[in-house]
């Protein structure tokens, strides 16, 4: 079952394996597979790069691992996270990445929101965000540094902010942001789902 | 005497592994675990990662940083054993590093950490061996895409004799030692390291005879994971 899977077939029959292949289990040679998801060649051969059920595309020919261990979450380029703001700067906001695609991860991942994505004409990052808030963003890159988010759009921005005053939760009301003990009123870019995003 | 009558110290003959435990996900908290017994030896690795490398600094631009903690529990000798980390316990650290990284995809997470923590829990000789060949096992449990897993074994010489997979009192008192690290189906060694004196036939021999034992070590990091992931489909396959 988990031998080195014997992959020559003649063009449209289908002998396909089913079982755990190994991390460097010989899934083809090139000339018959490429190497797709999961799978990888070397000098020629196309082996497994994960622990998992290998599959053979006829169509593309192409060998695809689906892993059946866990899957490394990273931030990547598009993805929606949720995270805490950090230190606010005139430009600049630091988020703690606790929440990427709705899984938890632990420790943080360390984001940075630039004043040109808020998607909101102000001058100063204190106006759209505030340390200690709840933020949901989008991933625009991670080629720096530091991992690039975007608040720009009705769906990302603050989705939970505390009064910087007495500390109290923040209650909506239209595009303003009010505290309940003290009255305060606060402006931030807010996301259209404020104060109703499930955080376990 | 002949080869086929000498016994060694805990009676195994000279080709002989001892009995060997693997175990993988042992460690709920951690992303991958491995436990590996290797006769009295008993050890636990962890695995976290890929995650942000902190400091910073210490973060490659293009690919991940792998980073191995070894360290032997206080209680893991004979005397007690200081509990900080020693200079050989870095070495080690470093080793298992280097056997490692050729297995591992590391550009695949640029700027990233990946973690391997090991921890002796008893020492009994050949513990950089078993803490390569559970960490392997850990990485992979970890869904860390691998070229290929590593299983790792020490040859040696005692009293003339060539053996396999020495124990303590053999490494103490024995001419000579030589840990290997090796990726059975890339068939590539990734560490080898050699203490004591031997001539360079014998060492030929030792490294061919510390294959073998990695070769069959290597179906033993197979069934334990496949204990694990097997069981992982059938419970799905009864939720449905």
């Amino acid at each position: 079952m988990g031998e080195p899977v014997e992959a020559g077939m003649s063009r449209g029959v289908k002998r396909l394996r089913s079982g755990l292949v190994f991390p460097g289990d010989k899934l083809a040679v090139i000339e018959e597979f490429l190497d797709g998801p999961g799978a990888y060649q070397e000098d020629g051969v196309v082996r497994s790069a994960e622990l998992g059920d290998v599959k053979f595309d006829l169509e593309r020919r192409e060998v695809r691992v689906s892993k059946r261990t866990r899957t490394p979450i990273l931030p990547e380029e598009g993805l929606e996270v949720i995270g805490e703001v950090g230190s606010v700067k005139r430009r600049t906001a630091n988020v703690e990445i606790f929440y990427i695609k709705g899984v938890e991860v632990s420790p943080p991942f360390t984001g940075v929101i630039h004043i040109s994505s808020v998607g909101l004409e102000v001058k100063n990052m204190n106006l759209a965000l505030r340390s200690g808030d709840i933020v949901k963003a989008r991933v625009i890159n991670t080629k720096n540094r530091f991992t690039q988010l975007s608040i720009e759009g009705s769906r990302y921005g603050v989705i939970y902010a505390f009064c910087s005053k007495c500390g109290s939760l923040l209650e909506q009301r239209r595009m303003r942001l009010i505290c309940p003990r003290c009255g305060r009123v606060e402006r931030r870019k807010i996301a259209r789902t404020y104060g109703s995003e499930e955080l376990a | 005497m002949s080869e086929e009558k000498w016994r060694r110290v805990d009676g195994r003959a000279w080709n002989e592994l001892r009995p060997i435990k693997i175990e993988s996900g042992v460690l709920p908290n951690a992303d991958g675990s491995a436990y590996i017994e290797m006769g009295r030896n008993k050890i636990i690795v962890a695995v976290y990662g890929p995650r942000e490398m902190h400091p910073k600094h210490l973060a490659k631009p293009d690919m991940a940083v792998l980073r191995c903690r070894y360290h032997m529990s206080p209680f893991s000798t004979h005397p007690r054993r200081s509990p900080g980390p020693s200079r050989r316990d870095t070495e080690i650290g470093m080793v298992m590093r280097y056997a490692l990284e050729p297995a591992i995809f590391l550009e695949r997470f640029p700027r990233a950490t990946i973690d391997v923590y090991a921890e002796v829990l008893q020492a009994d000789g050949g513990t950089r061996c078993a803490s390569i060949t559970a960490a392997a096992v850990a990485l992979v449990d970890a869904g860390i895409p691998m070229r290929d897993l590593v299983a790792a074994c020490a040859a040696g010489k005692i009293e003339g004799h060539i053996i396999l997979d020495l124990n303590d009192h053999e490494d103490k008192y024995g001419e000579a030692d030589v840990p290997v690290a090796y990726m059975p189906r890339l068939d590539r060694v990734t560490l080898l390291q050699m203490d004591g004196v031997l001539h360079p036939d014998e060492l030929r021999r030792c490294i061919e005879l510390a294959i073998e034992g990695c070769q069959h070590i290597y179906e033993l990091q197979r069934e334990a994971l496949k204990r694990k992931y097997e069981e992982v489909v059938e419970e799905v396959k009864e939720g449905e």
